[in-house]
C-alpha cells in the first residue's frame, strides 16, 4: 500500500485507530472517575519499556503483557487493601515512574528517547506499532461490544449488577485489561504524559451534548478524530510537536462547546 | 411448603468483619409468593442480611441457599449516578437487560412516573428515584424482588400507592419479596412474615392488621387502613448499650412483657 509511506497519512491512520479504542474506554474512565488509574497505568509503562530494552524483548509485546500485569495488580490492590485507592494509585504511579527512570539510566544513553516516550511520536510510528494499533482498533471494540451492557450496569451500580447479572467482577476485570491494552498501544502515539488526556478530553466534550451513554461514546469518537486531524494539520503548519497539538485541539473543542452550552443555558434562563 | 418452593434460604448464617459479628445465627427463607419484611434498629444488620441472601457478601459461617437460575430484581436504598454519565430514565430502566418501549412505559405508569421517561436520571428527586428504581426492579418479572426501604423518602400517599402496588405485583406474578422496612412497628399489610433483627433474630411473626391493633383509633378511617399493618414485638431479651444481651426473666422465672 503506497499511501502508507506518506508519513502524514500513516500518522492519521495511527491516530484514528487509537481514538477508536481510547474514546469508548475513555467514557468509562470518566464515569468511574478512573483517570488517575489511567495515569498510573501510563506511568508504569516507563518501567515496562525499560524492562523490554534491558532484557532485549519485543517492545510492543512486553509493554502489552506488562500493562496487563500492572492493571490486574492495581485492581486487586485497590479492592483488597484498606488504603484509599487514591493513595494507593499515587504510590504505585510514582514508584513505577521512579523505578523505570532509574532502570533507564543504566541503559546505554542512545537506547531510549525519553522525550518521545513521554510525549509520543505519532509521526514516527513503526510498522510494528501500526500493526498493533490496527489490530487493537479491531479487537478491543469487539470485546467491548460483548460486555457493554454489563459494564454500563456495573458503572451505574455495582450492587444492582452484582445482584441481578452476577458476573460483574469478571466484566470489571475484562474492562481493566482492555484499558491496559489501550494504554500500551496508545503510548507510542500520544506518549505517557498525554494518554490520559486522549482518554478523557473527547469523552468530556461529548458529555456536553449527549443524552445516553452510547451517544457519548460515539460523540467521543467524533471529537477524538476531529482533534487528531486538526491537531496534526496545525502541528505541520506551525511546526510544533504533534501529540501536544492534538491534545490542545481536543481541549479547544471542549472549551468551545462548554462556552456554547453555557451561553445556551443563559439564554434559556432569560426566556 | 416444599423445599423447592424456597427461593432463598439462610441456615445459621453469620457475617464477621472488622473484628465483630454484624449478624449471626440467621435462619430465614423466602418462598415463592411470600412476602418477608425485615425490621430492626439502624445497624441491626438488615442490609447485611439482605446482602448475604443476594450473595453480595460471602457469609463467614452457616449456609446460604439460592434457587438455581433465580431471577432477582433488586432495589437499593438509594442510587447516586455521577453527572458525568448522561443517562435518562428510559435507559436506566434497561441497565440489566433490554425491554420494549411498551414494557417500560407500563412499568413506569404503574409507579406513577410515566412522565419522567425522558428525564435525566440525575434530575430526579429522591421520591421519584425510588419509584423509578422500584419500576426497574420488577420490569423483568423477577422470581425474587428485593426491596431496601422502598418507601423511604416517598410521601404518605405515595407510600400507600407503592405498598398496594407491591402487593399487586406479588399477587400477579407470585414472586417472592424480601423487603427492608424503614419503620420499627408499621409494615406493609400483605407481609406474611416479619423478622426483627438486631445482630441476630430477636423475634419474628406475622403482623397484626390495623383493625385488630390497640392503636386502631389512630388509624381508623385513614387511607392507611388497608395498606399498612402493625407488628407487635415479643422480645425475651434486651440489648444494653454495649450490645450485650440481657434476658428479661424476673424472679418467678417468667418473661416480662411489653418491652421492645
Amino acid at each position: 500500500m503506497e499511501f502508507l509511506n506518506d508519513f502524514f497519512i500513516r500518522a492519521l491512520i495511527a491516530g484514528i485507530g487509537v481514538v477508536l479504542i481510547a474514546a469508548p474506554l475513555g467514557c468509562v474512565v470518566v464515569w468511574r472517575r478512573m483517570s488517575y488509574f489511567g495515569d498510573t497505568l501510563a506511568h508504569s509503562m516507563i518501567l515496562g519499556v525499560a524492562l523490554s530494552i534491558a532484557l532485549q524483548l519485543n517492545l510492543s509485546l512486553t509493554v502489552l503483557i506488562f500493562s496487563t500485569f500492572v492493571a490486574v495488580l492495581l485492581t486487586l490492590f485497590t479492592q483488597s487493601l484498606r488504603f484509599s485507592s487514591d493513595g494507593m494509585l499515587g504510590l504505585l504511579s510514582h514508584a513505577t515512574l521512579a523505578l523505570g527512570l532509574t532502570l533507564i539510566s543504566f541503559l546505554p544513553p542512545m537506547k531510549v528517547d525519553i522525550l518521545t516516550l513521554l510525549t509520543g511520536g505519532i509521526l514516527t510510528v513503526s510498522d510494528n506499532g501500526l500493526d498493533a494499533i490496527l489490530a487493537g482498533a479491531f479487537i478491543i471494540p469487539v470485546i467491548l461490544c460483548f460486555i457493554w451492557r454489563s459494564l454500563v450496569a456495573y458503572t451505574i451500580s455495582a450492587e444492582i449488577s452484582n445482584a441481578e447479572i452476577g458476573h460483574a467482577k469478571i466484566v470489571n476485570l475484562i474492562y481493566v485489561i482492555l484499558l491496559a491494552w489501550t494504554v500500551a498501544i496508545s503510548i507510542q502515539v500520544v506518549g505517557i504524559l498525554l494518554i490520559t488526556a486522549l482518554l478523557i478530553i473527547p469523552a468530556l466534550t461529548a458529555r456536553l451534548i449527549s443524552n445516553s451513554p452510547e451517544q457519548m461514546v460515539f460523540g467521543a469518537i467524533g471529537f477524538g478524530i476531529l482533534a487528531i486531524t486538526i491537531g496534526l494539520n496545525l502541528s505541520m503548519q506551525i511546526n510544533t510537536p504533534a501529540s501536544p497539538m492534538i491534545i490542545v485541539a481536543a481541549t479547544c473543542f471542549f472549551a468551545l462547546l462548554s462556552l456554547v452550552s453555557f451561553m445556551r443555558k443563559l439564554l434559556l434562563s432569560y426566556k | 411448603m416444599t423445599a423447592s418452593d424456597k427461593l432463598i434460604a439462610l441456615h445459621n448464617a453469620g457475617y464477621f468483619t472488622d473484628n465483630r459479628w454484624l449478624v449471626q445465627g440467621i435462619n430465614m427463607s423466602v418462598a415463592r409468593g411470600e412476602i418477608v419484611t425485615l425490621i430492626g434498629p439502624n445497624g441491626g444488620g438488615k442490609s447485611t442480611t439482605v446482602k448475604l441472601a443476594l450473595g453480595l457478601l460471602k457469609q463467614s459461617e452457616g449456609q446460604v441457599f439460592r434457587h438455581p437460575k433465580l431471577k432477582i430484581g433488586y432495589m437499593p436504598q438509594k442510587l447516586l449516578i455521577d453527572w458525568s454519565m448522561p443517562i435518562r430514565v428510559n435507559r436506566l430502566m434497561q441497565m440489566s437487560g433490554k425491554a420494549s418501549n411498551k414494557q417500560i412505559e407500563a412499568a413506569l405508569d404503574r409507579v406513577g412516573v410515566l412522565h419522567l421517561k425522558r428525564q435525566d436520571a440525575q434530575a430526579l428527586s429522591g421520591g421519584e428515584m425510588q419509584r423509578v428504581l422500584l419500576a426497574r426492579a420488577f420490569l423483568h418479572e423477577p422470581d425474587l424482588l428485593v426491596l431496601d426501604e422502598p418507601v423511604q423518602g416517598v410521601d404518605f400517599k405515595g407510600e400507600i400507592l407503592l405498598y398496594n402496588l407491591i402487593t399487586e405485583i406479588r399477587d400477579e406474578t407470585q414472586c417472592g419479596i424480601l423487603m427492608i422496612s424503614h419503620d420499627l412497628h408499621v409494615v406493609m399489610a400483605s407481609t406474611d412474615k416479619v423478622i426483627c433483627l438486631n445482630g441476630h433474630i430477636c423475634c419474628q411473626g406475622s403482623p397484626l392488621s390495623l383493625e385488630n391493633s390497640p392503636d386502631y383509633a389512630r388509624f381508623k378511617g385513614t387511607q392507611f387502613q388497608n395498606s399498612h399493618a402493625v407488628y407487635t414485638h415479643s422480645h425475651n431479651h434486651q440489648h444494653d448499650i454495649n450490645d450485650k444481651i440481657i434476658h428479661n426473666i424476673d424472679e418467678n422465672g417468667s418473661m416480662k412483657k411489653g418491652q421492645e
